[in-house]
């Protein structure tokens, strides 16, 4: 498992080369897929109410239809000229060290929030978020156990501790008994 | 000058040692609960409320107002240090504030942001005691049109913010605006996008998704571009102390723009409904047009964050206008407020201030010196938060996960808004890296109901005509500062340029005088470079004009 | 000092969780009904009406000595009170969460989908009832319940406002507009302060407020009581008549009561109609509903809930007739 090492070399030139799919052209798709259900949609509620005053469609019509005809505008100039976000992401990274780009660390960051977020419930604040804290630091912080064990359950402890014991602001014990 | 007695008694009334250490405790706590992501002042008032029920009327309402300065700055933190905003009111201190702090500046940024709402909080008090008559008048005659233009007043500063790319701009501001659109339609009582979901009957909040998009989106966006393998720490902090403190040069820049937000704000906030929010922006907006260099507005500009953060401190004095003349919350926070009152068995209504001034004065005096407070805390307190800035991404991003997810599940006790939390962190992820503006879509979100519902009021109250907006007197007043606001920035790039014509001119006149006399005497070194500077950016300006309305 | 009587607190807290849960283990079923902590749910936020109504009984529970366990109490917000009772909702068959009740009870499941009803939990009892009044700005041109009906009907249209649609506020307005022959714009607000500005601005004519939450700005002539909802006068305001004395008979009140899960143990609820009959009868809990005007109005166990359906039902018909629904 020496995934953020290996991760560089092999990633690296997908964010770089213009391939088969851009990202940004399937974002925008996305985009459009979905803002095209949201006016579909729309066109179920009514434009008007009853007694001729502004209804619940109207809104949602007006700015379905902006946006599907802004994506597909957008759409249409990703396609055109593909160099258009490479500026915007350059811009951005003006002044930052380049260090290759990272999807499957990124990815497995998503997933293990997920898994966290579904967890947190069933087996409690403190446990869920240790775990998770536990994989990413292992992911993150190679090498430094002792830190990573402190860090992954001192923080959910006092998060516990501040909102739940002392603030009563409501976080699911879980399997652990209520403190 | 009764009324300066009235805040004199008052602070003599609050400043028992009982009072103040009820007072450094409320800062305390409310500034370690505004910085969890997630609890802004409101949530973060509502879930200590229940805390001072055991204490007497005035040692709670001390204690209040310091929560509520405390979480408020507790929100400016969050949104400088890791771009997350506590509540829609600091989503302005993100603009700036987040790029001061990767520039090394967390410290200045905090120290000056501290200061500007402490200035705020002071012209916001005296403001009360001097204004609040006038002001009160002016927030009865606020009906829905009222409130529709000045939330058309907050969305125009789209367009400022949206800056770089106007498509994908004004794109995010339409999804923000989609998400704006569902749960229960207020006009008719029918279900819009909810699919049947309880959850999402009462519309998706600003706050899980405020988190996700800037806070997790972030860090998405960081670990992607490998921040976890950078040696140093996640900004580039200097480990010097005095770095920590503001340079005189900040003081000057934001002398101005602080005290532009404290008026603006305070009147703003006096509005019921949009306040703190509307202002922020507002502020945001006027310091970028009337800025020598609005180049520099989102990438670290001080002014930007000074005067938003002046401006909804100033909104939250306001907003007790309304609160203690009308007994109207002008705010969630005061609406939170009046429930404590009405515990405490006080009335709120336009007698609270006469049948218990020693209440009602207690209570300005309380947020007199919850300022003065926040800001002692500060000085010693901003390098320990400002340290979080060195604490290496690779540690610090998986930490910030941790603690948006339980800030997030906290305010509600919802995982549906935790699951709309990570969903918009991913969004916020691709958003930044394809160029979009979760900015304008959280403003966009937060704005968009308020307008849809109160353009609906106005034209149920007129009948369906526009002619109301032309009726009314205060709607009229509005109608001209919208006009006045759009032309601003124009007439200043005008003058602007007319002036640096002449300078350059006279720069010209003057370089050629010297050629004349032969050569450039020792002393005379000066002059033609400041002209050369200002002829320059009279010929960058054009440019970075061109490049924005492509 | 703050401090040390927090961390005091808590640490309280955290010894009677303990022992608590040590009881727990050794068996939940065998003892007399009140042996463990109590879950207490408020469906909405601090500050609001509801939320001073359940901390005020908790708070007189407790100075009596009434419930011998701990009352753990917590704003469960959200979906219109949807959220709490949805949470109540999922303790079925158990006696150890109670909440209480207020007009969102009804009318949130007629315009979505709960998933539950009024009458699917174990009724403690109606406690109250919270009334209306119809209010109209201190500087209108009709300052009494007369004038105003003089200046709807010559007008013919007016422009009334109140909080919500699928609300009693809408069918209160209705309702009088009906009796009298006037027609109204109906403006819905989902904010209390911006409908009152609204009034004050000029915008609508009348607004529907809870006496409650108005009291301050009625004592200060900034606007005036034209019409009070409940069966009789309120002491407070002996010139402000009633729905009933201008003929607009049953107009609708808000529920202020108290629940239990659906299926909640037998002992369980006589326990509470029990004790809720001794707290109803303090000294305290008749100051509350002085300071908030509120009616005494109540009905024990199953006449509470047969009180919820028929209040229901009458909604249900009213706002589908209004085409609300």
């Amino acid at each position: 498992m020496n995934l953020a090492d290996t991760a560089r070399p092999a990633t690296r030139p997908s964010g770089r080369v213009a391939g088969w799919v851009r990202p940004k052209t399937v974002f925008l798709a996305a985009v459009l897929v979905v803002l095209a259900v949201y006016t579909e949609m729309a066109f179920a509620l009514e434009w008007r109410t009853q007694a001729g005053r502004i209804g619940p469609g109207f809104f949602p019509r007006v700015v379905g239809i902006a946006g599907v005809a802004l994506t597909l505008w957008g759409l249409v100039a990703a396609i055109r000229s593909p160099r258009d976000d490479e500026v915007v992401a350059l811009e951005d990274e003006v002044g930052e060290a380049d260090l290759g780009k990272h999807p499957r660390l990124l990815a497995i960051m998503v997933l293990a929030a997920g898994v966290f977020a579904a967890t947190l419930i069933s087996l409690g604040a403190i446990i869920s978020s240790a775990l998770f804290l536990m994989v990413m630091l292992s992911l993150l912080n190679r090498g430094r156990h002792v830190v990573n064990a402190v860090i992954a359950i001192g923080i959910p402890l006092s998060m516990y501790l501040l909102l739940q014991t002392l603030l009563n602001a409501g976080l699911p014990e879980g399997i652990l008994p209520r403190f | 000058m009764d009324t300066f007695d009235n805040l004199a008694n008052g602070i003599v009334a609050v400043a028992t040692p009982m009072n103040l250490l009820l007072l450094l405790a409320g800062v305390m706590l409310g500034m370690i609960v505004g910085v969890m992501p997630g609890l802004g002042p409101s949530a973060g008032l509502a879930i200590l409320l229940p805390l001072t029920f055991t204490l007497d009327p005035t040692g709670a309402v001390v204690m209040l107002a310091a929560v509520y300065y405390g979480a408020m700055y507790g929100g400016t933190i969050t949104s400088v240090l890791i771009n997350t905003p506590g509540e829609s009111a600091t989503v302005a201190s993100t603009f700036d504030g987040y790029p001061l702090a990767k520039q090394g500046r967390a410290g200045p940024a905090l120290v000056m942001a501290a200061i500007g709402s402490f200035v705020a909080g002071t012209i916001g008090a005296v403001l009360i005691s001097v204004a609040s008559p006038m002001t009160a008048s002016l927030a009865a005659t606020f009906g829905p049109p009222e409130l529709f233009l000045v939330v058309i007043l907050g969305l125009l500063t789209l367009i400022v913010i949206i800056g770089g790319n106007r498509l994908l701009g004004a794109l995010s501001a339409l999804i923000g605006f989609a998400i704006a659109t569902v749960g229960i339609d207020i006009g008719t009582g029918q279900q819009r996008y909810t699919f049947g979901s309880v959850e999402l009957i009462n519309g998706i909040d600003f706050i899980p998704v405020a988190i996700g998009l800037f806070g997790v989106g972030e860090i998405l966006h960081t670990l992607w571009r490998g921040g976890h393998l950078e040696k140093l720490a996640y900004f580039n902090v200097s480990a010097r102390s005095r770095d920590f403190w503001p340079t005189g040069h900040d003081l000057r820049e934001s002398a101005g723009p602080i005290t532009r937000g404290s008026f603006l704000g305070f009147f703003v906030g006096a509005t019921p409904g949009a306040g703190a929010t509307v202002a922020s922006l507002m502020s945001y907006n006027l310091e970028r047009s009337v800025s020598k260099t609005p180049e520099k507005f989102g990438k670290g500009a001080m002014p930007g964050l000074t005067g938003p953060e002046a401006a909804n401190n100033a909104a939250s004095s306001g907003a007790m206008v309304p609160l203690l003349t009308l007994g109207i919350p002008g705010s969630a926070s005061t609406a939170v407020l009046i429930g404590g009152f009405m515990m405490w068995g006080l009335q709120p209504g336009p007698l609270l201030m006469t049948q218990n001034p020693e209440f009602a004065w207690g209570l300005i005096a309380s947020m007199f010196l919850g300022n003065i407070m926040l800001l002692l805390v500060n000085v010693f307190c901003i390098p320990a938060f400002a340290s979080i800035a060195r604490v290496p991404f690779r540690v610090l991003g998986p930490a910030i996960i941790v603690i948006c997810v339980l800030g997030t599940f906290t305010v509600n006790g919802s995982i549906v808004e935790v699951a709309i939390m990570l969903g918009c962190g991913l969004l916020g992820f691709f958003m930044r890296r394809f160029g979009f503006s979760p900015a304008a879509l959280v403003i966009a979100l937060v704005l968009g109901p308020m307008a849809e519902e109160s353009l609906r009021q106005t034209m149920i109250i007129s009948g369906g005509s526009f002619g109301i907006f032309l009726d009314r007197g205060t709607s009229r007043a509005l109608l001209v500062l919208m006009v006045l606001l759009l032309v601003l920035p124009l007439v200043t790039v005008l003058i602007k340029r007319a002036a640096a014509r002449g300078i350059a001119r006279y720069g010209a006149m003057r370089r050629r005088r010297a050629r004349r006399s032969g050569g450039l005497p020792g002393g005379e070194h000066t002059p033609p470079a400041t002209t050369d500077t200002v002829a320059d950016s009279t010929d960058r300006e054009p440019e970075t004009e061109r490049v924005d309305s492509t | 000092m703050k401090h040390t009587r927090i961390a005091l607190a808590s640490a309280a807290a955290l010894m009677m969780t303990l022992s608590a849960c040590g009881g727990d283990s050794g068996g939940g079923s065998g003892g007399a009904y009140p042996s463990e902590d109590m879950d207490w749910t408020i469906a909405f936020g601090p500050g609001g009406g509801n939320d001073i109504m359940a901390r005020t009984m908790v708070d007189i529970l407790q100075r009596n000595d009434l419930y011998p366990e701990n009352i753990r109490v917590e704003n469960r917000d959200g979906g219109s009170g949807a959220t709490g009772w949805g949470y109540l909702l999922n303790q079925a068959g158990e006696g150890y969460g109670i909440s209480t009740t207020s007009g969102s009870f009804i009318t949130t499941p007629l315009q979505a989908d709960t998933g539950w009803e009024p009458t699917d939990f174990t009724p403690v009892g109606l406690l109250a009832a919270d009334n209306a009044l119809m209010i109209a700005a201190g500087d209108a041109e009709f300052q009494t319940y007369d004038e105003w009906v003089d200046y709807a009907t010559g007008k013919g249209s007016v422009v009334v406002g109140g909080i919500g649609t699928v609300n009693v506020d809408y069918i209160i307005q209705q309702m009088v507009a009906d009796a009298e022959g006037y027609e109204i714009e109906y403006v819905p607000y989902n904010d209390e302060g911006q409908m009152q500005t609204s009034l004050l601005s000029g915008a609508i004519d009348t607004m529907i407020s809870n006496p409650g939450s108005i009291m301050g700005q009625i004592e200060a002539g900034q606007v005036t009581p034209l019409l009070f909802t409940g069966p009789e006068r309120l002491e407070a305001l002996p010139d402000v008549p009633t729905g009933e004395e201008n003929g607009v008979s049953d107009l609708p009140s808000m529920p202020r009561g108290l629940i239990l899960p659906p299926d909640a143990p037998q002992e369980a609820q006589d326990w509470w109609v029990e004790t809720m009959q001794e707290v109803v009868e303090t000294e305290e809990w008749q100051a509350y509903l002085d300071e908030n005007f509120l009616l005494e109005d109540e009905r024990w166990g199953e006449d509470f809930t047969t009180y919820l359906d028929e209040t229901q039902t009458a909604f249900e018909e009213q706002l589908t007739e209004l085409g609300a629904l």
